[in-house]
């Protein structure tokens, strides 16, 4: 069951929340809207879902112009961030609600609705609490009790608003799983909200990434992380060491450092160029270019960041954004390097890109 | 109102305050209270059943049971049972429209609301005199019509109304604006109608600040003496509510039958304390289940 979003515009006053929106999904996608805060992705679901209406442009479900539609024509199942649970019904008259209110002829018998509601909290793994009341529940158990209510009226669309946004860490690494193969097993379209780029990533099929009330890009995980569209996405997702400096002569020169960059476009005007943590190399060569001057190391886990200050005999130097270069180093490698802080090593860069034209400063 | 709760509840501590450690303060603040209690508040009961049955059970029951002390009855009973329903009517829909939408004049509704409690309750019965008496602007048109407003029950009731009009609203306005509505777009969300929505998810969910607003103005409603003083003319058996039915027994030196119609005013106080006490229970309770 498709959506298709078509010029969609928004605005509050003049603020613009959703500025000439083009989007399209498909049949059994399950795709992530991630943004920061105030970039109109959660008003974009909504307008979908039909809790608010857009100023201009339309929307269309499998084809159909549903953009002045009311709620109950859409078949949208909706998961609100705060769960929005009935606190005075029980897990099952809650997950019951949406049966219950259909009109008498489209009713389904109270053995019917019994069976459905079971299923549907057998498939949530709950079913033992059916009798409870909401305030009794974890959250974790609530929105998956949320989440059993929204798909009882066999929606077409799921649509989940920061569905994980108020559990804790651990909680939220469990659903996020849990959500990915229930969606394998009902492959009901589902579109969900997000500011959390690890959960867009480790969830969706695809990303949409908003900014300002635009999207900034379409793409699978690997496509929004590996080929940024814009300076926006390449440091919102994942972070992103940034170098100003200028495209000369198939290198990008910044201050003395001289990177080469293979199939450089020459008619670029780029200012800035982009280099992920882990495509940087830290190697124990003095004689390297690029000299560098360990300020900081820190454990990660599996990994260590290591903060590296550029080292030049110029005046002027390389021009790093925050004045340090953050390096990704395994464990292993980095065991192997036995880095110190205060010495001096060499880096080498693997990868980095840039955008042709830019408009706007990459970091805000 | 939802404040005297809050009045009741002890200060949050802010460091330690210069006269705690002093216990005579705390003993002397509390026999104050007490005295105040006693003096103000259970004293006067006590007087009102002593001077009721001063003359005996005998005719305390004379009292109780003359024809216009019942038709006093009857007719406050009459007034409650029209504007307390039409309130609550009322008060539930400002109380929806000021928490569920923004639009202008919003906050204007919302001080509009509050003005029965700033008008002097005389004020409002002289102003249902000017509008509707036999010399205001359509006073003369009802009568005519053989429907007089002022000095019958149709002023009475507008006074009660206009009176009583801000409990319900003020009530629910801050609950409902607590709550915010996102339970209600859930149920939308599954297919409810409107109507449908606010049978099963918004009125069960205020219902016990619904409850303690209607009985707020059931009892102010039957308590109400000077905006239905200027709109009734006194008339015995006809336009007589109780508070309205004791002051003329007193102004008759019969202080023991004004006492005996007062302790049915007062027994109704003591009831609809009792109920309130309940529905504030209940609702304390309802709110420490909904945040936890």
């Amino acid at each position: 069951m498709s959506i298709q979003v078509n010029h969609l515009t928004k605005r509050y006053g003049d603020f613009t929340a959703l500025d000439d929106i083009d989007l399209a999904i498909d049949d059994g996608e399950l795709v992530a809207l991630l943004g920061p805060s105030g970039c109109g992705k959660t008003t974009l679901l909504r307008s979908i879902a039909g809790m608010e209406f857009a100023d201009s442009g339309n929307i269309l479900l499998e084809g159909r112009d549903m953009t002045f539609e009311p709620i109950r024509h859409r078949h949208v199942g909706f998961v609100f961030q705060h769960y929005a649970l009935f606190n005075h019904m029980s897990v099952f008259e809650n997950v019951a609600y949406g049966l219950r209110v259909r009109p008498r002829a489209q009713r389904p018998p109270e053995a019917e609705i019994s069976r459905r509601v079971h299923e549907l909290l057998d498939l949530v793994q709950l079913d033992w609490l059916a009798k409870r009341f909401p305030p009794q529940l974890s959250g974790g158990q609530r929105q998956r009790i949320a989440l059993a209510r929204a798909l009882a009226v066999e929606p077409r669309y799921l649509l989940l608003d920061e569905p994980f946004g108020a559990l804790d860490a651990s909680v939220r690494k469990e659903l996020r799983r849990w959500l990915r193969r229930l969606h394998e097993e009902l492959h009901v379209t589902s579109l969900f909200v997000t500011h959390d780029q690890e959960e867009a990533m480790e969830v969706a099929s695809r990303i949409v990434v908003m900014n300002h009330g635009r999207i900034e890009q379409v793409g699978t995980p690997e496509a929004v992380y590996d080929s940024p569209a814009t300076p926006f996405v390449s440091t919102f997702i994942g972070s992103v060491n940034v170098l100003h400096g200028s495209l000369r002569d198939g290198h990008f020169d910044t201050g003395g450092w001289q990177l080469p960059i293979p199939n450089a476009d020459l008619n670029s005007r780029s200012q800035n160029a982009f280099v992920r943590p882990h495509d940087i190399e830290i190697v124990r060569d003095a004689s390297t270019p690029w000299p560098v001057r360990i300020r900081h190391v820190q454990p990660m886990g599996s990994s260590y960041h290591v903060e590296a200050t550029p080292v030049t005999d110029t005046v002027q130097g390389p021009r790093v954004e925050n004045d340090y270069l953050t390096v990704e180093l395994t464990r292993q490698t980095f065991k192997t390097l036995a880095l110190e802080v205060g010495e001096v090593v060499g880096i080498r860069v693997h990868h980095l890109h840039w955008f042709h034209q830019e408009t706007a400063p990459a970091l805000d | 109102m939802s404040t005297t709760q809050n009045i009741l509840r002890p200060a949050p501590r802010t460091g330690t305050a210069p006269t705690e450690s002093i216990p005579w303060v705390r003993y002397a603040l509390s026999a104050l209270a007490l005295l105040i209690i006693a003096l103000f508040l259970i004293l006067p009961l006590v007087a009102v059943l002593f001077e009721a049955f001063r003359e005996g059970v005998g005719a305390y029951v004379d009292a109780i049971t003359d024809p216009y002390t019942g038709h006093a009855i009857l007719l406050t009973l009459i007034t409650a049972l029209t504007c307390v329903p039409l309130n609550t009517l009322f008060g539930i829909a400002a109380a929806w429209c000021i928490a569920r939408f923004q639009f202008p004049g919003r906050s204007l509704l919302t001080t509009l609301i509050d003005l029965p409690f700033s008008v002097s309750p005389v004020i409002a019965g002289l102003v249902f005199i000017l509008i509707f008496g036999s010399q205001g602007w359509f006073g003369g048109w009802f009568a005519a019509h053989g429907f007089p407003i002022i000095f019958a029950l149709p002023g009475i009731v507008l006074a009660t109304m206009f009176v009583t009009l801000p409990f319900v609203a003020r009530e629910l306005i801050p609950l409902m604006q607590e709550q915010g509505s996102e339970q209600e777009e859930a149920s939308i969300m599954l297919g409810a109608s409107a109507w449908r929505m606010f049978w099963t998810i918004t009125l069960p969910r205020i219902k016990w600040g619904l409850l303690y607003g209607v009985i707020l103005c059931n009892a102010r409603a039957m308590g109400e003496f000077g905006a239905v003083s200027v709109v009734s003319g006194h008339i015995r058996g006809a336009t007589n509510t109780l508070p309205l039915h004791v002051e003329i027994l007193y102004n008759e030196y019969q202080f023991s039958a004004a006492f005996a119609v007062a302790t049915l005013l007062a027994g109704l106080a003591i009831v609809t304390l009792i109920i309130k006490s309940i529905v504030e229970w209940r609702q304390q309770r309802q709110w420490e289940n909904a945040s936890s």
